[in-house]
């Protein structure tokens, strides 16, 4: 079922890198996304395909907020880069996660780097390493919202 | 002719950012900045292939995002395992 | 329509040279990479935003959303990669 889900989705993106479906490029597509299965399909065992209908619910949301603390980042580095005194105090913060998953904690890391004045430096098992451009944004790593939403669809993986 | 202006803009952000390549005090920096100038170069790619109508200039911005993606990875192990 | 155009486009250009200036501006390498690895993709997605509205809808805006999703996915791995081997390298002359 999994693999099935997966080889549809190559499909499409082969349609879209074909720009047209003729019967050549039909058959040589279906050739290389059943190559591509069979030696990819390692990357894939972390992420489960259950539940979909809820999950994207909470993908949803997830987008939503991520897009909103983009925007706020941006505008927040371009606040203290055009400043006359940049007043910065670097210190790097260790955070420790509840999440299991690597496909989970690498959108984590991901997330954290584009968020207000944060950036993962290295991630450890559970540990990870935080840079902070100055010591008030602590608060926004220890407390992240996109932690709360990944748990949450951790939650719904596990409860099979 | 925003197109135009946008990648005159565009190749003025990337002189300045060959001033941080080439005078950075660290290899990290280098890198950093040649990070920034490949998304650049993707950016302006894109807006020539609007300005001549060739849709196949969109292909090689793609390539080249593979390709500056796995330079600076390849690059950072190498230095990871010096 | 073109209002909306050439609003994105500019707003675009103003993160990159926001993240310009961080570059040449900021002290050291991890505040460097704050500024790089934020401005650099709104600033892209801002801009192929704009070609997307410019073209409509058809194949080759499916491409140009194929960019955006890589680039948002690729910037911030490359830069928290970069900043990891600083990071490694410096802690190892503490060590010696």
């Amino acid at each position: 079922m999994k693999k099935i889900i997966i080889l549809i989705l190559y499909y499409l993106l082969w349609i879209i890198f074909a720009e047209k479906l003729t019967i050549q490029s039909g058959i040589i597509g279906i050739l290389f996304v059943i190559l591509l299965i069979k030696y990819n399909n390692d990357l894939l065992s972390d992420y489960k395909f259950v539940k979909f209908g809820r999950k994207l619910k909470y993908y949803i949301l997830y987008i939503a907020v991520l897009v909103y603390e983009v925007i706020k980042a941006n505008i927040q580095v371009a606040v203290i880069v055009l400043s006359k005194n940049p007043n910065l105090s670097p210190c790097i913060v260790e955070h420790k996660t509840k999440l299991n998953n690597n496909f989970y904690k690498m959108i984590l890391a991901n997330s954290i780097t584009l968020t207000p004045g944060t950036l993962t430096i290295s991630v450890n098992d559970d540990v990870f390493k935080v840079h902070c451009l100055r010591k008030s944004f602590k608060e926004g790593v220890y407390n992240s919202r996109f932690e709360k939403i990944l748990f949450k669809i951790e939650e719904l993986n596990n409860a099979i | 002719m925003l197109f135009k202006i946008s990648i005159i803009v565009l190749s003025i952000t990337i002189i300045l950012c060959m001033y941080r390549a080439i005078k950075g005090p660290t290899i990290a920096d280098r890198i950093i900045a040649i990070n920034v100038i490949g998304t650049k170069v993707i950016v302006i790619i894109l807006l020539v292939s609007f300005i001549f109508h060739e849709t196949y200039f969109i292909d090689t911005a793609l390539v080249y995002a593979l390709i500056s993606f796995i330079a600076s990875i390849i690059i950072s192990k190498v230095l990871i395992e010096q | 329509m073109n209002i909306l155009i050439s609003a994105l486009l500019i707003s675009g250009l103003f993160f990159f040279i926001v993240g310009t200036i961080g570059i040449l501006r900021f002290p050291d390498i991890y505040t460097r990479a704050h500024s790089t690895a934020k401005c650099d993709t709104l600033g892209t997605v801002l801009i192929l935003l704009a070609l997307i509205i410019y073209n409509g809808i058809n194949f080759v805006s499916l491409k140009i959303l194929l960019i955006i999703i890589f680039i948002w996915i690729t910037s911030p791995t490359s830069t928290h990669l970069i900043a990891k081997a600083n990071y490694i390298q410096e802690n190892k002359d503490k060590k010696l």
